[in-house]
């Protein structure tokens, strides 16, 4: 029994105890087979973990948004655990800063903050990216080529990893 | 019985990852369904976070594919990773599990085939991106205001 408990605390620890850490810009991995790049979008790639399901903000919480507007979709991903911050500054050291924009009625988007400053993304099922819909690096996603998502919802802080893919929030 | 006492919180953990993995795989369900069938699933790229709208092609409809990617020529010009245009809007389609295992990406008359032999991009001129797209409405996967939304899309893209 004692053994079984061990175990599974060091499980626990893995999972929960393990540290943040801000990503490079390292689109490789989510490009390099379909199986990745088609099944892992905006989400996935903004708090840089893998799940091949197109994970819906809350989905891993039991509490998946219902509307598409930018407090629904925040609130669910605050249910995944991610934290809402004023700025894109406000987030702890080691902790990666998000984006959420959202087209009103149609859809939502993330964008991720990397090691050098500057935003990145995944638009749905296709490759990641540095550039905005204009050809743009994104140094500000406010004032970035967002094509329809015109609604701009805030900061919030993720829990991201060094390796890609390997993002320790629960999201799914 | 002190054995399967001891063991409870090792299968408990086994359980809840095992579920875990299963609603991960679910998401792949549809597509290897599809790819059982030979049929091909299609997924019409148009949403960045939700998922996207999706059908099955008919034998026929799959026939035809086949046929269009057959037809398509080699495109050596291509130069970028994907055909996929990495914007928020419009991406094209994806049809996966298609004849002979093969997966496309499509969009702007260029096919990218994924195969046993890899991946390589041929030129149709569009055939194939316009004819997955009539089979979305013909399969009422696509909603007035999606359809809308694409032509305009790709009414941009020809100005």
């Amino acid at each position: 029994m004692r053994r079984a408990v061990s175990a599974s605390a060091a499980l626990l620890a893995i999972a929960v105890g393990a540290c943040c850490s801000i990503p490079t810009y390292s689109p490789a991995f989510w490009n390099s087979t379909t199986q990745i790049q088609w099944h892992n979008n905006c989400y996935n790639y903004s708090n840089n973990k893998r799940t091949d399901t197109f994970a819906q903000p809350g989905r891993a919480a039991g509490a998946q948004w219902t509307l598409k507007e930018c407090n629904n979709v925040k609130t669910a991903a605050i249910k995944d655990g991610l934290v809402a911050v004023s700025g894109p500054d406000q987030c702890p050291k080691k902790e990666c800063s998000l984006a959420l924009v959202v087209d009103p009625g149609w859809d939502y988007h993330w964008y991720r903050r990397d090691t050098n400053g500057m935003w990145t993304h995944k638009p749905g099922g296709t490759p990641a990216t540095n550039l905005d819909n204009s050809g743009n690096p994104i140094s500000n996603p406010e004032t970035a080529d967002r094509g329809g998502y015109t609604d701009f919802c805030g900061y919030l802080c993720s829990c991201s990893n060094s390796t890609e893919g390997s993002g320790h929030e629960n999201i799914n | 019985m002190r054995t399967s006492t001891s063991s409870m919180p090792l299968a408990l953990t086994a359980l809840v990852v095992a579920l875990a993995l299963a609603a991960c795989a679910s998401g792949s369900a549809r597509a290897a369904d599809a790819a059982e069938s030979g049929a091909g699933q299609v997924t019409v790229l148009i949403y960045s976070g939700q998922p996207n709208p999706t059908f099955t092609l008919t034998a026929e409809q799959a026939e035809h594919v086949r046929q269009l990617v057959a037809a398509g020529q080699p495109d050596p010009s291509f130069r970028g990773g994907s055909v996929l245009p990495s914007i928020l809007g419009y991406n094209g389609l994806l049809v996966e599990g298609g004849a002979g295992g093969q997966d496309l990406a499509v969009y702007g008359g260029r096919i990218e085939v994924h195969d046993r032999e890899g991946k390589r991009v041929v030129s149709d001129g569009g055939a194939l991106e316009s004819f997955l797209l009539e089979a979305a409405g013909q399969n009422k996967a696509l909603d007035a205001e999606q359809l809308r939304f694409i032509q305009a899309s790709r009414d941009k893209q020809k100005s």
